[in-house]
């Protein structure tokens, strides 16, 4: 940490000022005044996307490699090398293109039971400012939060993707390399290790020079949680497909083999399952469903699909085993909803073209999991799809004959940022009919298994940073979810990550946690005779049962 | 009506003491519901819970057992109404008539051609279950030596038909083999009486659902329990409707008084037997006494009563092997897939739509998908490479050249390093494989460099 100086550091249009910390770039100025800015790299100097407009005495970050003369003329600087000298006040203007969007869709959750009081489990330091981290270990994305544990402000949050999926990107992808390589899960384990350090490095450039982490608390799947703890989820994969544990018990950070929170006790989310894993358990906390009397939906739509039902009485959830179509997985042009990816589509009804926004602006790199849903509710709605997701032949239409057969042409090469045009291809549309009919055909399995008709369940939480930013209609016009009425749907972002905030926050929340967990049921679709059916069902557009997604979709939302 | 999951639930104590054998109340509940698990698991159960679960799991329809040892036959025990729904359990039995009025040599004829009606098919064999034995002598101490022949004889359970008197003549040396007996409508209390000693079932015949409500009654207050109900139909359509009537009202509307296995005679001159067989396998009758002997008639209708009761919760398998697809010669490209029935059809259409000749190799996965195989660890480097090792494809082929499901293309480093064959990855969709097989140089199926 870095002496306070005199100034002040004003950032607009936010309008946030927070003292100068000589010594400090602008861009960790900007995380500690919670601004987002853009820096794919992680502060790394790498990416040159951190560019900011800087009005005032600052030094570095005048990089003419990456900057242009006029780029520099206009006082731009790119903010993870600029350092403001400290005694002055400055301003420093964040233009569009470097505030990530929808990259805060991975960190942003509600807590809608926050009504305990601030009471965290631990808080002695021996003098030192006692700090939290509330940490959600995704299968793609790493997120955290750093909480100051004296008066529970939240500090800092951010992200991080998962460095292994470079070993797999899904569950028993990574499963399978940690069985068949030679040290795979030790080396899992210390990939994992590398991200959690460096998003909690991460989150300490916005802690206070006296700060010291004194409480973790983590919520993650089943298998990434089993790793952590360096013991091998194969059993998951084989039968009677178990995981070795379902509660953890607390350890330190030092035994966890964490250098940044070492002295800090550990606390992992309890897992319902082999594949419902600690994050459902965290979703299912901060949504407040295990309080209420009404029977409640929950889905976590990540790369992984679970679903939850249950209210103050039970609990059920179970995994749906969908694709990561959504997260921009097994799609030929997916990617993640980074800045450059296409968020959402219209189809021009006469011309059959497609226009698409662009998170941050500019041309498109690839297509993210919202943009996907829109793309293929409106080829749908555009009738170049059929109710089988099979591309109908119609003259004009921009169809594309490819290596992986015909295709959507979304963007041409001239119009795309690769210079390679950007194809919606048959598998593709496969994949999302399969990604979405497994979590449509999950929940009314749950449904079916403890005996509730659809009607009876009157509130939908939609958790997963995708759930921030999905046009709920396109993804009922697709059939995503079933067919309840609009207003029932509540998005909540990164419950998981909220759940484990509320969690470090009030040590009441953390022991209803663990009572959920233990009491909850997990139900094992594999063994499920109905999923099959319902899940074949699904895989038309909407559903075979059209009728119900026709009522929810007309005006008046079928209330 | 039976109770959801979620209705047992709130009957239990909701501790998740674990007791029962299953992790939670609820899980236990769905347990419950589904007819796997009974109320008496639950030590610390109400006694309301008891009552209340108690008369909700009892079956729907009773079990009757007819025989003894190992081809003693399982009449009723059924839960839904539609197979879809979960599964049918017991396959409609098939008694094959004989008169106890033939002379020897034709009843010696007769029980040879009844033994004969056995079939080999996909696996199982098929056969007829039982022998009805008809006391059409009047003459209860011939009937008694007819029956003791046909167990011989056959060596299958038998139904006994006749008269008190000529049943209660064979009983002494049948007895404890369990036999079905069917006296004539209007004797069911005598029947009862003969049946109750020995606790046999009984077959009660009677027209219509009220008559049959009596003399079921009548039956049971005569101490008899494992009853058989006949409804004496005079026509094909009558016979559909009566089974159809009895099991709805034993599954949907739950009256005890009816739910019963169900016996059809479809003999002595009953119109258009065989059709009605046809209607009755699949719509509920439990036992159908057929004159019928001809191989003919019986294979067909075994063969529907196969299919019908075949679990469809489990997945249908092909056999493990080397299939051909057209006139495959040495240099035909050669593909893997799993043996999920589904999968390989698929597989199997689309190398047919691509005119390729070519050789599907098919794994044994269990029945499962190719991804599924995969995540389980049922279709991995190690088997597919065992597969080209031991199938014998390496001597049907000239070449060492296999086509590995796009799906699972992370096997194909493995596969190479562990067979010696090189890796083609096809499509990840198998509808891609017609265009994919019409694209692949023929060069790639050259016989490996020597």
């Amino acid at each position: 940490m870095s002496d306070p100086g005199t100034g002040t550091i004003r950032f607009l249009p936010q309008g946030v000022s927070v003292p100068v910390a000589t010594g400090e770039t602008i861009l960790s100025h900007a995380i500690r005044a919670g601004v987002p800015l853009l820096s794919p790299c992680g502060g790394e100097k790498r990416c040159g996307k951190c560019r900011v407009i800087v009005a005032g005495e600052a030094a570095g970050g005048n990089d003419p490699g990456i900057l242009s003369g006029a780029d520099l003329r206009a006082g731009v600087r790119l903010a993870c090398r600029c350092r403001p000298s400290g005694g002055e006040d400055i301003t420093v203007t964040v233009p569009p293109e470097s505030l990530p969007a929808k990259l805060i869709a991975y960190l942003e959750g509600r807590d809608l039971a926050e009504d305990e009081p601030f009471l965290p489990l631990h808080t002695a330091t021996g003098g030192r400012n006692p700090l939290g981290v509330a940490l959600d270990l995704g299968t793609s994305t790493l997120a955290g939060a750093l909480i100051d544990l004296v008066g529970g402000r939240l500090l800092a949050r951010t992200a991080a993707d998962n460095p292994q999926m470079s070993c797999g990107e899904d569950l028993i992808s990574r499963i399978v390399y940690g069985e068949e390589s030679e040290g795979g899960f030790a080396l899992l384990r210390q990939l994992l290790l590398s991200g959690v350090e460096k998003v909690i490095a991460a989150l300490l450039r916005s802690a206070p020079a006296d700060g010291e982490i004194v409480d973790v608390t983590a919520a993650g799947n089943t298998v990434i949680t089993h790793i952590l703890y360096g013991v091998s989820p194969a059993p998951i994969r084989h039968p009677p497909y178990q995981p070795v544990f379902r509660e953890y018990p607390v350890r330190t950070g030092e035994e966890i083999g964490s250098l940044a929170a070492s002295s800090a006790p550990w606390r992992l989310f309890p897992s319902l399952g082999g594949f419902v894993g600690g994050d459902i358990v965290a979703d299912v906390l901060a949504s407040g469903m295990h309080r209420e009397e009404t029977v409640s939906l929950l889905f976590d739509v990540g790369t992984n699909g679970e679903v939850a039902l249950g209210n103050n009485e039970f609990l059920m959830a179970c995994s749906s085993s969908a694709g990561p179509a959504f997260e921009g997985g097994e799609v030929a042009c997916g990617m993640r909803a980074y800045p450059g990816a296409i968020e959402s589509v219209r189809i021009d009804p006469d011309t059959l073209a497609a226009e698409w926004t662009v998170i941050g602006g500019g041309k498109p790199l690839g297509i993210c999991g919202s943009g996907i849903l829109d793309l293929c509710a409106e080829m749908f709605r555009a009738g170049l799809i059929d109710r089988a997701g099979q591309f109908v032949p119609r003259t004009g239409a921009p169809f594309a004959e490819t290596a992986r057969g015909r295709a959507y042409l979304v963007a041409s090469a001239q119009q795309s940022a690769t210079g390679s045009a950007i194809c919606f291809a048959a598998p593709d549309i496969k994949s999302v009919l399969r990604t979405k009919a497994a979590l449509c055909a999950a929940a009314d399995s749950l449904l079916a298994a403890v005996g509730l008709p659809r009607n009876a369940v009157e509130r939908v939480y939609i958790a997963g940073g995708f759930g921030n930013f999905l046009d709920l209609r396109s993804a009922l016009s697709l059939g995503v979810f079933p067919p309840f009425p609009m207003e029932r749907y509540v998005p909540l972002g990164n419950a998981s990550l909220a759940g484990a905030i509320g969690a470090i926050r009030s040590r009441r929340r953390w022991k209803e946690a663990l009572a959920l967990a233990a009491a909850a049921t997990y139900h094992d679709l594999s063994s499920d005779a109905g999923f099959m059916e319902a899940f074949q069902r699904a895989l038309f557009i909407p559903h075979t049962d059209e009728e119900s997604y026709r009522t929810v979709l007309s005006p008046g939302g079928g209330r | 009506m039976a109770l959801t999951a979620l209705e047992i639930y709130k009957l239990l104590p909701k501790t998740n003491c674990k007791e029962c054998g299953f992790p939670t109340c609820l899980a236990f509940a769905m347990q419950i519901a589904a007819g796997k698990a009974g109320i008496e698991q639950c030590p610390p159960a109400s006694d309301e819970a008891r009552e209340t679960l108690g008369a909700a799991a009892a079956p729907p329809l009773p079990k009757v057992t007819v025989g003894s040892g190992e081809r003693a036959v399982i009449l009723g025990d059924e839960v839904v109404l539609y197979r879809h729904e979960k599964t049918f359990y017991h396959p409609t039995a098939f008694a094959i008539s004989i008169s106890d009025a033939l002379d020897d040599d034709a009843f010696g004829e007769r029980i040879r051609r009844i033994r004969a009606l056995s079939f080999e098919r996909m696996g199982e064999t098929l056969a007829v279950d039982m022998v009805a034995v008809r006391c059409d002598s009047g003459n209860a101490a011939r009937f008694a030596r007819a029956a003791a022949a046909a167990k011989e004889g056959a060596g299958l359970p038998l139904l006994l038909s006749g008269p008190c008197e000529a049943l209660a003549a064979a009983l002494p040396s049948l007895g404890s083999d369990r036999p079905l007996l069917s006296p004539p409508s209007g004797e069911e209390e005598a029947g009862a009486r003969l049946a109750a000693p020995l606790g046999l079932p009984l077959v009660v015949r009677a027209k219509g659902i009220d008559g049959l409500e009596r003399a079921l009654n009548a039956a049971r207050a005569a101490g008899a329990r494992d009853l058989v109900a006949d409804p004496m139909p005079a026509s094909l359509p009558e016979a559909l409707a009566m089974s159809v009537y009895l099991r709805r009202l034993a599954i949907l509307a739950r009256v005890r008084e009816v739910a019963c296995p169900t016996a059809f005679d479809l003999g002595n001159g009953f119109p258009f037997p065989f059709a009605a067989a046809s209607l009755l396998v699949p719509k509920y009758g439990s036992l159908l006494v057929l004159d019928l002997d001809d191989p003919a008639d019986l294979f067909p209708l075994l063969t529907l009563r196969q299919n019908i009761f075949t679990d469809p919760q489990k997945p249908i398998q092909v056999e493990a092997g080397i299939y051909p697809v057209g006139n495959a010669t040495p240099s035909s490209p050669v593909l893997i897939t799993t043996n999920f029935s589904l999968t390989y059809f698929t597989v199997r259409s689309d190398i047919e739509a691509s005119r390729v000749p070519a050789r599907l190799l098919v794994a044994d996965c269990d029945g499962m998908s190719v991804l599924t195989a995969w995540a389980a660890g049922k279709f991995s480097g190690e088997s597919i490479a065992r597969i080209l090792s031991e199938s014998g494809i390496a001597g049907a082929v000239s070449h060492r050249t296999l086509i590995l499901p796009g799906m699972v293309a992370r096997l194909s480093g493995k596969i190479e390093e562990l067979s010696g064959w090189r890796v083609l990855v096809g499509p990840q969709e198998s509808s891609a494989l017609p265009t994919y097989l019409r694209r692949l140089p023929p060069a790639a199926f050259a016989p490996p460099d020597v």
